[in-house]
């Protein structure tokens, strides 16, 4: 008897855990974006809507007079237009779409059906190793090795071949700028899109495959129009996935984005600043202002970012559910 | 027209194990030749041998001369080889995101026939010959998925036949579907078989009867019999032929 109320108790304190557990993501997530909304507020009522449509970042005279200005306080002449910011953030991950999709979309293909055995597991391997790489060593390497290399020679080559493309001629500079963070951020999304779609192709029935060799197609020809199509739904989530992560990247991007303030991207070699690198550079500093003004701008800088990566992710998964409704897809998700 | 294929030598493997020793076979010109043996004998081994799917499975491969009219299958390309010599599976399998009339669209799409013209032709001719044309007509645009299991077979062999290949390889076609459906699959083959050289997998020994003009008996990965398939079910030369297809075994 008194066993059976013990094992009772034991019941109830488990059942009571797992439902503090697993409201914990939703919790973290409300309280986060509480945090980084309520910091906002102030920005918010100073800057208005010019926050995302100016283009000048300054945080004022931090050692004189403090001004009051639509009953917030704020050091003279501080502006917080983040518009650089939000540009250089989606333009550099854009870049890095570009690139890392179709590479990592081909590397999974290879891994899933090319190679076999040890080869496979010690590819797999390397993919994965590659995620694990700290992102500062990537700014690193892109300083080193990739800006110089870019601003002396893919850089004018892609000026001098496409040089007619707006947007893609150009003085390349020094290389640090938005060519330069896509390709690193490119490089380190490409192992996290490269092992979701490997599983995801590894999910697909070879029946399906067999179907598309028994017509004569070629092993592209069945990745492209058979195999991709199944995983279509998981393929959007793992593309998501990515992006979300290289707008969120900030030490790397910081490294080799050239650091621009005040001035929108004219080409693809431009010196950028995104929105999670801006936050990380410039909280010192903001910490010094009497106001708090400098700090409440740099949250909704975050709010802004977190709402982006946020409203990417719920989009995916709308554009998933609408196709997985429209057909009758076996599909496979992330 | 169908081709006449002459297969010899043919060992294959999975890994280091032979489940094909040295088999030797004439595939006469439209007819069609049933294949039949206990599970595990190799006779899908075989049909997959024959437009080199076999390949295809990591650590599987093979030796031997399979010989067409043009030439050495083995040193062909193996996806010209799986242009003349077209497959249905044991599992009806439709692409599961293309509609009807894609399905059999998709593979002549990508050997260059643009027009939708020629395109919408060759898709009903083929729909035709498989008898699904007067089912599916009024459904193309509707998944492939949404057709019944026998509907979706019929498909997939409508889907083969577009391509216009000499040899049609069927593994266990039927063994899947319901009788009534089984029974069109089988009428159809007797239909087909006029125009192309056909060599169906089975289980169902009446259903060898039926469509078959020859049969080879597999047994262990080997080639135990072969002639005509009245001669083999009634007057089988080896004692373990006689032994399966009375049952005895297998
Ligand atoms: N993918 C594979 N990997 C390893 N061994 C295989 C593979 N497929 C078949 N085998 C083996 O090869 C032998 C022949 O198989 P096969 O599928 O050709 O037989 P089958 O006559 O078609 O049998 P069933 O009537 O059951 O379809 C079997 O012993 C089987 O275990
Ligand atoms: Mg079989």
């Amino acid at each position: 008897m008194s066993r059976g109320r013990a094992s009772r108790w034991v019941d109830i304190g488990f059942r009571g855990t797992a439902a503090v557990c697993s409201a914990m993501p939703l919790v973290l997530l409300a309280a986060i974006l509480a945090v980084v909304v309520a910091g906002s507020l102030p920005s918010i009522r100073y800057m208005g809507w010019q926050f995302i449509t100016g283009i000048t970042w300054n945080l004022g005279n931090l050692y004189g007079a403090i001004s009051v200005h639509g009953g917030v306080r704020a050091p003279a002449g501080a502006s917080y237009g983040a518009l650089v910011f939000l540009v250089g953030t989606l333009a550099s991950s854009a870049i890095a779409l570009v690139i890392a999709v179709p590479v990592s979309v081909l590397t999974a293909a290879v891994l899933a059906y090319q190679v076999r055995g040890p080869l496979q597991s010690l590819l797999s391997l390397l993919v994965e190793l590659l995620a694990g790489i700290p992102s500062v060593v990537f700014g690193l390497w892109g300083i080193l090795v990739l800006a110089p290399w870019v601003g002396r020679q893919l850089g004018p080559g892609i000026a001098h071949v496409l040089g007619w493309v707006p947007f893609l001629g150009g003085a390349a500079g020094t290389g640090l700028g938005l060519l330069s963070s896509g390709l690193v951020l490119a490089l380190m999304i490409i192992p996290i899109i490269t092992a979701a779609v490997r599983d995801l192709l590894m999910q697909v029935p070879r029946l399906y495959r067999e179907g598309g060799f028994g017509l004569g197609l070629t092993s592209w020809e069945v990745l492209r129009h058979v195999c991709l199509p199944i995983v279509r739904e998981g393929l959007i989530g793992a593309v998501a996935l990515g992006w979300g992560r290289a707008m969120g990247e900030t030490m790397a991007v910081l490294m080799v984005g050239g650091s621009a303030l005040n001035q929108l991207p004219e080409n693809l070699y431009s010196p950028i600043s995104t929105m999670a690198a801006v936050i990380a550079n410039q909280l010192d500093s903001a910490l010094t202002d009497a106001s708090h003004m400098a700090v409440h701008a740099l949250a909704e800088l975050a709010a802004l970012l977190l709402v982006l990566t946020v409203a990417t992710n719920l989009v995916a998964r709308l554009l998933v559910n609408r196709v997985g409704r429209s057909t009758t897809v076996p599909g496979v998700r992330v | 027209m169908g081709k006449s294929i002459s297969v010899a030598g043919l060992s294959a493997w999975y890994g280091d194990q032979q489940t094909l020793q040295s088999i030797d076979i004439e595939l006469k010109a439209n007819t069609a030749t049933a294949v039949i043996g206990p599970s595990g004998c190799g006779k899908s081994t075989f049909v997959r041998c024959l437009n080199r799917l076999h390949e295809t499975v990591p650590g599987a491969r093979m030796e031997g001369r399979i010989e067409l009219e043009e030439g050495d299958l083995c040193r062909m390309h193996p996806v010209d080889v799986r242009r003349i010599v077209g497959m249905v599976f044991q599992k009806p399998n439709p692409f599961p995101t293309l509609s009807v009339f894609d399905n059999i669209a998709l593979a002549l799409r990508l050997s260059g026939v643009r027009r939708r013209s020629e395109l919408a032709e060759r898709v009903e001719r083929s729909l035709r010959m498989a008898a699904l044309w007067d089912e599916v007509k009024d459904r193309l645009r509707h998944p492939a998925t949404a057709l019944s299991g026998g509907q979706q077979q019929r498909l997939c062999i409508a889907r083969a036949l577009a391509v216009e290949p000499e040899v049609l390889l069927m593994d266990e076609p039927a063994s899947a579907l319901d009788p009534v459906s089984t029974l069109r699959i089988e009428e159809l083959i007797r239909e087909l078989k006029s125009r192309y050289t056909i060599v169906i997998v089975t289980h169902n020994l009446q259903q060898a009867i039926r469509v078959a003009d020859r049969t080879a008996f597999f047994l262990n990965g080997e080639l135990i019999e072969f002639g005509d398939t009245s001669e083999v079910f009634e007057h089988p030369r080896d004692r373990r032929t006689e032994d399966y297809i009375s049952g005895r075994f297998g």
